[in-house]
């Protein structure tokens, strides 16, 4: 009984992948001066930025639930579908926006409003 | 980078939401069209509704509002067409917008700048947003909209006007600005108040419904109609002529 629950156990671990979650980040489309690209935010002070997050687990798209957690002056709010958010800034200035995933930083983007 | 996950849970049903390419132009709701700082939708999944709350017009949404300007906004969900949907707005600059009670707005500044509109059950969701544009007003622009004897009005751009005694004729002024192609823009949120020099001659009736100005000529002679706001003024020379 035990060797059986041991072997199912190991049999478990071994189903595990320990990939690491990435994130990719597309922008819709936004007013003036906004951009994303890389790890490169812009946007105009008073303005908002429309982003997505596309998490992957090694090259396999993932549904897990992403969160963006911004500096001051940028603002993250969130909307009604699934890793879309809303980033806006309410003065000019430089902060940074991290991505995480279960709670752990994936990413962090550098982020500039003027 | 975090490293986690079992094969297990990594194998459920994969969702994707569609809405997966950069500066996405179509699908999602998303507007497709190129910018111009109108108040179209962002997310698509409603419409905002802009009220001059000076003139008491809910027209088309103008194409930018004028600086020092007053406005209210309204939403309408697509899934509930006939209801406003229940949100509160946001700006996201006070310095450039500021908000006056829920869906009440002063443009206190130049600039475009977002507005939000938050679910009522889920304070940080976001329902929709909208920008705006605010431009300064550099011009007032005078229009008559009716006149009852067409001949009457002479040379308006030059500021003046012959009408014959007993004549009522409507006019509206709207500010302009400059837009970013470096022509006029109208803009919204801001009436300029008409005054007559003489309202034996020529009485002044604001339509606050319609946001006309009436000027009615009541006997023989010269009136100046002042028109002014945003420290803006524009005078109209009014000579009122008798039967011919």
């Amino acid at each position: 009984m035990r060797l059986a629950a041991l072997l199912t156990v190991i049999l478990a671990l071994a189903g595990c992948k320990n990939d690491d979650v990435t994130v990719d980040l597309t922008n819709l489309q936004g007013p003036p001066g906004s951009s994303l690209a890389g790890d490169n935010l812009k946007i105009q002070s008073g303005t908002a930025l429309v982003v997505e997050a596309h998490p992957k687990e090694g090259d396999e798209a993932s549904t897990d639930g992403v969160d963006l957690v911004a500096s001051e002056p940028f603002t993250v709010l969130k909307t009604s579908a699934k890793n879309r958010f809303v980033v806006s800034a309410d003065r000019a200035g430089h902060g940074t926006i991290r991505i995480t995933a279960h709670g752990s930083d994936v990413r962090t983007l550098q982020a500039d409003s003027e | 980078m975090i490293t986690k996950r079992c094969a297990f849970a990594a194998a459920a049903v994969l969702v994707v939401t569609g809405c997966t390419s950069e500066s996405s132009t179509s699908g999602c709701g998303v507007a497709s069209s190129g910018y111009t700082g109108t108040s179209a939708s962002e997310l698509g999944a409603g419409s905002f509704e802009y009220t001059d709350k000076l003139t008491g017009r809910t027209p088309k949404s103008p194409p930018a509002i004028a600086k020092g300007g007053t406005f209210s906004l309204a939403f309408k969900a697509y899934d509930a067409p006939t209801t406003p949907a229940e949100v509160t707005f946001r700006s996201a600059s006070s310095e450039r917008l500021a908000g006056v009670g829920n869906d009440r707005f002063n443009a206190l500044a130049e600039g475009l700048v977002a507005v939000f509109a938050m679910s009522k059950t889920d304070s940080s969701q976001v329902v929709d947003l909208v920008h705006l544009k605010i431009v300064a007003p550099l011009a007032i622009e005078i229009a008559s909209d009716f006149i009852s004897d067409p001949g009457a009005v002479k040379d308006l751009a030059k500021g003046n006007v012959e009408l014959i005694e007993h004549d009522r004729i409507s006019f509206t002024g709207v500010f302009t600005g400059t837009g970013d192609d470096g022509e006029p823009l109208s803009l919204g949120g801001l009436s300029p108040t008409w005054t007559s020099s003489d309202e034996d001659v020529l009485s002044v009736e604001v339509d606050e419904e319609y946001g006309w100005v009436w000027l009615s000529a009541r006997k023989m002679g010269r009136a100046d109609i002042t028109v002014t706001g945003a420290g803006i003024t524009k005078v109209l020379h009014v000579d009122v002529m008798g039967y011919r």
